[in-house]
């Protein structure tokens, strides 16, 4: 079942925790709600399940308007962080605690209980009570006490913010896996982005009671709206600077302080080539392919911010001619990779990441390096605040 | 570390599986005050059980003749049913009215919520003597029951409510309430509150996530005052007393007239032994049948 909000709004007293927001979420779509601490991804999850009364808006569930509806009559499941099983209940009785509500026969309440056990795999504890089940196995009780009752809809609040991470990404696979073969349209809470990226078909990135982008997690990463998205997202480095028309083969340059570094012709939305079905560049004399980038209807260049991610930098010895010249000032060793901070001569200080693989060692703070942009970079020109997308449908 | 040889150093032992725990130091002050006024005061009590008493002198050596005497007595047995019945309905009655006290305690805040505790907990504050005098005037034909009763029109006549099983009950009802209420506060402050939501997005009516989700998660702690009100109202000896009037008769005050009016200490004391007794081995079946209804709290390897 569909999920759409129109003009969803909600303040505690002046203090506003939502602004007015759409958003829809497709039939069988695993869709994330990603961002900070008070972003408001929370209190849109719990407008929707009826724990919070929107000040404006309506909450629809395919055709039905449920706003009005108080919590225990909406056909949504939402499965809490801390699971809240029942404790005095063994976990049979916890999942057919919905079912008993509606009034099954006995017969099939068994039946139903006995699916939904078998579907998370918990069919030998029928008979245990949760505090003798680890967390993994409470969260799946929990998720089938919620699935027995076919909500119409799943919502997720952080379930997996309170494990290991090692456990946290075993049950990341498990859970999405589990969603998918029920085909629920799904909503789901999280402050993890790399969660975020894993699991959904589609992300809503919140920043204090709006959204700022919703969008396929590749689209996300990829082409971010704003400097809050690019660099909530991921590792980034965000350049201010200058696009400057001109440069080899008709394209463009970005200019920071002394350095430029060429655009690719889709590094920025609008611009020829783009896949989102932008609208045919103007022909105007071979310098079509960069028609769209920091031009806009009547805009010119201006200052911009370009993204650059850290795995589309490489370190060069000084000795180099390519890329730009710089020191180590910063290292992380992550294991599968290190981290490099590097000030630019002249610049910023750029965020590198080096696969442990392809280097032959750290390397020490103050060394002299060279930073380029290696063959798969595709940096990305932010767009101007006025060109940045709102709504999301 | 280890001598020379392998041999464990006893001293690795954890504390844990040494059979005897030396006392702390710092607790010793106050053990040892706890056995000379409490433990040896018993002792003396309870050893004139054993021994052969003539009125207040011990006169021979070990025997059981006094209990004897008492367990073949019929108004032995039936005073302590009677104890034990008043404690059970007293325990019952407090539970009954404390549930909903507590809840609402939960439920206000600030100035109301200080109101109420203060209310609840007043019995605490005063003697029981002063406890005692005051039930009496309100329960006379004077007081401040029969005057509602009676100025309402509700009765004809004042009603007879005192020296009878109902005073006492009635007056060590409001004594003990304070002891089941703030257990329970605890217990119901310590149910998550995401279970009851978690019910209710499950589609659960108001009624059905109190009784069947609330309430049940409050009984480990509704135990501490049941055990507590129990235990109390079986060896109340003041509002029993003073309440109860001539002809009302209790186990504390049988002991109490044992070894005042009647001298008689042997039998003064082997009532008290049973009393403590009866009173501990209750304690210890309730919380048996506790334990057992609340499994689902421990966890089990």
């Amino acid at each position: 079942m569909e999920i759409v909000l129109t003009g969803v709004a909600k303040s505690y007293g002046d203090q506003p925790a939502l602004y007015p927001l759409d958003l829809t979420v497709k039939e069988g779509e695993f869709v994330t709600l990603l961002g900070p601490s008070g972003c408001g991804k929370t209190t849109l999850l719990r407008i929707i399940a009826g724990f919070v009364t929107p000040n404006q808006g309506r909450v629809y569930l395919g055709d039905t308007d449920i706003t009005d509806r108080p919590a225990n009559r909406r056909e949504v499941g939402l499965l809490f962080q801390s699971y809240a099983l029942f404790p005095h209940m063994t976990v049979a009785q916890n999942v057919a605690f919905g079912l008993k509500v509606r009034r099954l026969s006995k017969r099939r309440l068994a039946e139903q209980v006995e699916r939904m056990l078998d579907l998370v795999s918990m069919s030998e504890y029928a008979g245990r009570y949760p505090k003798q089940l680890s967390g993994g196995q409470q969260q799946r009780v929990a998720l089938a006490r919620i699935l027995a009752i076919e909500p119409k809809v799943l919502l997720l609040d952080e379930p997996l913010s309170a494990l290991d991470r090692q456990l946290r990404i075993q049950m990341q696979l498990e859970l999405a896996r589990l969603i998918a073969e029920v085909g629920i349209t799904t909503m789901f809470v999280t402050h993890d982005q790399e969660e975020a990226l894993t699991m959904s078909d589609r992300i809503a990135v919140m920043d204090r009671g709006t959204i700022a982008q919703y969008d396929t997690p590749g689209e996300v990463y990829d082409h971010p709206s704003s400097e809050f998205v690019a660099s909530f997202i991921g590792r980034s480095n965000l350049i201010k600077g200058q696009v400057v028309p001109g440069g080899a083969a008709g394209g463009a340059q970005f200019r920071f302080g002394p350095h430029s570094l060429p655009l690719r012709a889709d590094a920025a939305r609008g611009a020829a080539g783009l896949a989102d079905g932008a609208e045919p560049p103007e022909a105007a004399g071979g310098r079509a392919a960069t028609s769209g980038i920091g031009h806009r209807e009547g805009g010119t260049a201006g200052e911009r911010t370009l993204l650059v991610r850290p795995d589309h930098l490489e370190l060069l010895p000084a000795t180099a001619t390519a890329g730009l010249p710089g020191t180590v000032a910063t290292f992380q060793d992550l294991g599968e990779a290190f981290i490099y901070g590097v000030d630019v001569a002249d610049g910023p200080q750029l965020t590198v990441r080096v696969p442990r693989g392809r280097s032959e060692g750290l390397l020490a703070v103050g060394t002299p390096v060279r930073v380029a942009l290696n063959e798969a970079a595709a940096e990305w020109l932010i767009p101007a605040p006025a060109d940045s997308r709102v709504g999301a449908s | 570390m280890t001598a020379a040889g392998g041999a464990l150093d006893a001293s690795l032992i954890e504390p844990e599986r040494r059979r005897f725990r030396a006392i702390p130091a710092p607790l010793l002050p106050a053990t040892i005050m706890m056995i000379i006024l409490l433990v040896a005061p018993l002792a003396v009590l309870l050893s004139y059980s054993v021994l052969e008493v003539n009125g207040a002198a011990v006169e021979g050596g070990i025997s059981f003749a006094t209990f004897g005497r008492l367990l073949s007595s019929r108004y032995f047995w039936f005073l302590f049913g009677r104890t034990f019945a008043i404690a059970l309905g007293v325990t019952l009655l407090c539970l009954v009215i404390g549930y909903p006290i507590a809840f609402l305690i939960t439920r206000v805040h600030g100035w109301l919520r200080a109101v109420i505790l203060v209310a609840v907990a007043a019995p605490l504050l005063t003697s029981g003597i002063i406890r005692a005098f005051a039930w009496i005037v309100i329960l006379g034909k004077q007081g401040l029951v029969n005057f509602a009763l009676t100025s309402t029109g509700l009765v004809d006549e004042p009603v007879s409510l005192l020296f009878q099983v109902r005073s006492v009950v009635i007056g060590m009802t409001q004594l003990l309430l304070p002891f089941m209420v703030i257990p329970l506060i605890s217990a119901i402050q310590d149910v998550p509150a995401e279970t009851t939501h978690a019910a209710r997005n499950l589609g659960a009516s108001e009624f059905r996530i109190f009784w069947r989700v609330l309430i049940p998660q409050t009984v480990p702690g509704a135990a501490a005052g049941i055990t507590l009100v129990f235990a109390l109202g079986y060896s109340e000896f003041t509002l029993a007393m003073l309440l109860g009037g001539g002809s009302f008769n209790y186990l504390s005050i049988y002991i109490y007239d044992s070894m005042t009016s009647l001298l008689d200490w042997g039998r003064g004391a082997a009532a008290a032994a049973l009393l403590l007794a009866s009173s501990l081995l209750t304690v210890v079946i309730l919380n048996l049948v506790v334990r057992r209804l609340t499994r689902w709290s421990r966890q089990i390897n």
